[in-house]
């Protein structure tokens, strides 16, 4: 007889559902079966159930493990978790008085609560009044976030803003006869006038005001009183979701949500600050864990397909330049760019459509993350709360809002870099685009499976991150980075101990070396660094470290150690070390170029 | 390529005119139906205040209700408060929209005549009989802001006697499009006000002022990438391997031209001179249609773009030539009727340009 307790995990994605199996097998938790079957939220279908039965069966077959019963259902030695992003996730539309301060507030509480924001409506948004009305009107949310004033303040503009959504009467995005869910966590002396006037044609509800004083933020209320909501209303709704609601031994999550989850969890573990990128088609999310504090920002039109040509608008042509070791005329480059708009679903065809692909990637991070720390480390974020948050102040006052040198762990996730032919092209995007400073390990989320982990963890977190380290993660390897300034030619000398020996280095000022050594290997290592470098200890200080391996290994990056705030690149170089590609890789890019250029000459 | 059976339903904006009626016979180039007006720049009438009133007694004043629509000068509200009647007008022509009793206001919306001027030129030191300096700080638009009928564009008080404050309204939906020298000028970007048929065929259904639905035949070929919005008229194939200004000529004035090959910028240039509907071609690099729109634009909505030639890409911005079945379905094609739309959403709902062939 089977004792043995099995968790079902799914992911219920707009068009796939993935769901995998976890179980104590070898010594410890691991997933024993994958399976992806697709989505039935949509017609002829719309039951979600239906798809997740699919996969369920699924994986019986895989793992050999019955799971289902035809009569009852799932079998009692099954526990069975969701997350969800079907029909586009949890749709929000946010409303706030001033773009900078409350609705900067009501976006971080909706992005936290793992929403997706169709519009940010503020009342310095240059919209004239019918602009605003309008853009209500066609707005099809979930819900909608009304925030405004600090409490006790002034009341006469959020008043206005529940007149014209009164006015606007937008409709709910699922069941067109029920009433739109609207959260008020705005000036709490203006709450009588709010329900006053919008409780009879809404559904609504008031909670704590998430601004109560301008320089003080209470995001949880708002967040909290969200996921309900997308519990209890929208995921209600949804088609099918009633019955999975009655399958699952936890709430459901909204997916970023659950994403969130495990990487606090994480970070609370390894008492290490990180940050996550998930790259996608039309979007990159930016995930950062700073002092044990989930932030999330979505960067809605930075993405590699439907928006690529975005971000070349966004950083400029010249910076997806530096990161190719061939040139390009800019017409060439924009017209193999807007091709990939155009055709969103097509793979690179071709080792320069990797070459563009890659750079175009680093500067879409960069902008992204960009974005991140101006929504969660700026203005609004006031004075702080704490000391601790006022001494981040000043840091953020500098170019860089996030403590890179306190960042130990940069994990990677979303097509272009997990789907990279060579994991050490996806450790150059990332070192690129995120700029780091001193020690940091980076990972892979291969298969997207943190969500499935995050939702998990709601009610067994040690399972979660068990399965999170061994069978989640790809380790790439860790990055040891330098900056600052100094004469000298060489500023670092490194000394690994490995397999019983000492191995040394030097590494000259604009330099990348990259000492192999393999996943789950840890090593010594021992950094002695010139006045003026930086690699996470102080300046001058000389640094001693365990060190873990992984598909590239160690990474010694000292490019910014020349008193240049960017990265120097030197492509050619740079993908050459890395092993990221090859001389003939190179080659072949500028024969390429080379034909298709003349198509350009007239 | 098979014809299919094409079914749509054409709707104004706002609400207007239909001229067409149930089982009549169009083309796609006649006027089915118009508009008159639209409601536009919201008002906020501060009742409230102008009676002396609290805000909460505003539903007891008010001489309207939400969704009326009144005339310039017509009293909205009125009190009598302590002997002392006063009566509140509102300032346009207008449909109520709020009445507020938190806030003690009544908003109306501006009904607004369509107004077909491409631009609106405003000197304002001349207009206000100001000084430079005067002038640059009245202006309270900004180059790129989009304006709605009956919005201010620049204001000022100035006291000699009395205090007096002079305004300057734009009547166009538009964008402000340059401001130089105290100078604005803004494009008109709601200009049509005529719904053409765009199909060829028979009207089978109508929702009163508002939207006719049409049923037809055709062909229809999506494209991949397109700008401008709606066109109608003949076709004409054009089998070259790139598309030059010796291909274009005077008569082709309204027509759809359908290019085998990549289309050039010598070939656009001629192609605006001459006055040429839409051109279809299999390939158009990007930087040729960023200078042709006149806008460093990221081409990922498209539609709306303000070009004499509208432009249908069937294959990328890199050159190529048209597929052989497509390109004998379009050389049969001559002189046929036919429309193109180059809206192009890359996101949602994935809207593909398209040439749609009756014959």
């Amino acid at each position: 007889m089977d004792n043995k307790k099995y968790y079902v995990v799914t992911d219920v994605g707009s068009t796939t559902t993935k769901a995998m199996l976890i179980t104590y097998h070898g010594e410890r938790y691991r997933v024993i079966a994958r399976v992806d079957a697709p989505t039935t939220v949509e017609e002829p279908y719309q039951d979600v159930t239906l798809g997740v039965e699919k996969a369920l069966y699924e994986l019986s077959k895989r793992s050999n493990v019955k799971l289902l019963d035809r009569e009852d259902g799932l079998l009692e030695k099954v526990e069975y978790y969701s997350s969800s992003s079907a029909g586009g996730g949890l749709q929000i539309l946010v409303i706030g008085l001033f773009s900078k301060i409350t609705a900067s507030s009501a976006q971080k509480a909706a992005l936290g609560a793992g929403a997706i924001l169709i519009d940010v409506i503020s009342n310095d948004d240059q919209k004239t009044l019918y602009e605003k009305i309008d853009s209500i009107n066609q707005a099809r949310p979930d819900m909608i976030l009304l925030t405004g004033g600090i409490d006790g303040g002034d009341d006469i503009f959020v008043a206005e803003f529940a007149e014209i959504i009164n006015s606007a009467n937008p409709k709910p995005r699922f069941g067109d006869t029920l009433k739109l869910p609207v959260v008020y966590a705005g000036n709490k002396a203006a709450a009588p006038i709010i329900a006053d006037t919008l409780s009879d044609n809404f559904d609504l509800h008031i909670v704590d005001n998430l601004r109560p004083e301008i320089d003080r933020e209470v995001l949880e209320p708002a967040r909290q009183k969200i996921h309900e909501l997308f519990m209890s209303h929208v995921m209600q709704q949804a088609p099918g979701y009633k019955k999975l609601i009655n399958l699952v031994s936890a709430d459901i999550l909204a997916t970023p949500l659950a994403f969130g989850n495990i990487i606090k969890a994480l970070s609370v573990e390894e008492d290490v600050d990180i940050i996550a990128v998930d790259i996608g088609g039309a979007t990159t999310d930016i995930f950062s864990v700073i002092d044990s504090k989930v932030n999330r920002t979505v960067s809605a039109n930075l993405g590699m397909s439907y928006s690529i040509a975005n971000i070349l608008e966004h950083t400029s042509i010249e910076n997806i330049k530096r990161w190719l070791p061939f040139d390009i005329t800019n017409d060439l480059l924009e017209d193999l760019v807007g091709e990939k708009m155009l055709n969103p679903t097509k793979l690179p065809e071709t080792i320069t459509h990797l070459f563009i692909e890659h750079a175009i990637a680093r500067e879409a991070i960069k902008l992204s993350i960009k974005h991140h720390k101006e929504l969660v480390f700026g203005f609004s974020e006031g004075r702080g709360e704490t000391i601790e948050d006022n001494k981040r102040k000043d840091i953020f006052a500098s170019d860089d809002s996030i403590d890179m040198v306190s960042v130990g762990l940069i994990i990677g996730s979303g097509g272009v870099i997990s789907h990279a032919p060579k994991r050490s092209q996806a450790v150059a995007i990332l070192i690129d685009a995120y700029e780091l400073r001193g020690v940091t390990r980076l990972a892979l989320d291969k298969e997207f499976m943190m969500p499935h982990l995050g939702v998990l963890a709601q009610n067994h977190p040690e399972i979660a991150l068990e399965v999170l380290k061994n069978d989640c993660f790809i380790p790439l390897g860790t990055v040891v980075s330098g900056f600052g300034q100094t004469d000298d030619r060489i500023v670092a000398k490194v000394e690994v101990f490995h397999n019983g020996k000492n191995h040394f280095l030097e590494i000259e000022a604009g330099e990348l070396k990259v000492y192999s050594l393999k996943k789950y290997e840890e090593v010594l290592v021992t950094i002695s660094v010139k006045k003026g470098i930086d690699v996470g200890a102080g300046s001058g200080n000389s640094m001693k470290a365990n060190m873990f391996g992984g598909e590239v290994g160690l990474v010694f990056d000292m490019r910014k150690c020349k008193g240049s705030k960017e990265v120097v690149a030197n492509p050619e170089n740079h993908h050459l070390e890395l092993t990221a590609f090859s001389e003939d890789d190179i080659a072949e890019s500028r024969r390429w170029i080379s034909e298709k250029s003349r198509d350009y000459e007239d | 390529m098979k014809k299919v059976e094409i079914t749509r339903t054409r709707r104004l904006p706002y609400t207007g005119n239909v001229g067409v009626k149930i089982g009549q016979e169009v083309n796609c180039t006649d006027i089915i139906a118009e508009m008159n007006y639209f409601p536009a720049y919201v008002k906020r009438i501060n009742v409230s205040k102008k009676l002396a009133i609290k805000p909460s007694r505003l539903e007891q004043v008010s001489l309207v209700e939400v969704g009326d629509i009144v005339s310039k000068d017509a009293p909205i509200a009125f009190s009598s408060r302590w002997g002392d009647p006063r009566s509140v007008n509102s300032t346009e022509n207008s449909i109520v929209g709020i009445i507020s009793k938190h806030l003690g206001m009544i908003y109306l919306r501006k009904l607004t005549e369509f107004n077909q001027s491409p631009r609106e030129v405003f000197d304002i030191k001349s207009i206000m009989g100001i000084n430079d300096s005067f002038a640059k700080r009245s202006i309270v638009v900004r180059e790129g802001q989009k304006v709605t009928p009956g919005q201010i564009i620049a204001q000022n008080i100035w006291k000699d006697k009395d205090m007096n404050l002079q305004q300057i309204e734009t009547n166009l939906f538009g964008v402000v499009e340059d401001i130089s020298e105290n100078v604005i000028i803004i494009k008109n970007r709601l200009r049509e006000q005529s719904l053409k048929a765009y199909l060829c065929g028979k009207v089978i259904d109508i929702v009163d002022n508002i939207a006719v639905t049409i049923k037809s035949e055709g062909t229809i070929i999506n494209g991949i990438f397109g700008v401008g919005g709606e066109r109608s008229g003949r076709i004409r194939p054009v089998n070259c391997s790139c598309l030059g200004d010796k291909h274009i000529k005077d008569s082709d004035q309204g027509k759809i031209l359908v290019s085998r090959g990549h289309l050039g910028e010598k070939a656009l240039k001629k192609a605006s001179s001459v006055g040429v509907a839409a051109i279809v071609a299999p390939s158009c690099k990007l930087s040729t249609i960023r200078r042709h729109v006149d806008k460093d634009f990221v081409p990922s909505i498209t539609g709306s773009e303000d070009v004499q030639v509208g432009i249908i890409i069937i294959n990328g911005f890199l050159k190529s030539v048209l597929a052989e079945e497509l390109w004998d379905t379009v050389s049969s094609s001559d002189e046929s009727y036919a429309s193109v739309n180059g809206k192009t959403h890359i996101r949602a709902g994935a809207i593909r340009p398209e040439l749609i062939i009756f014959n």
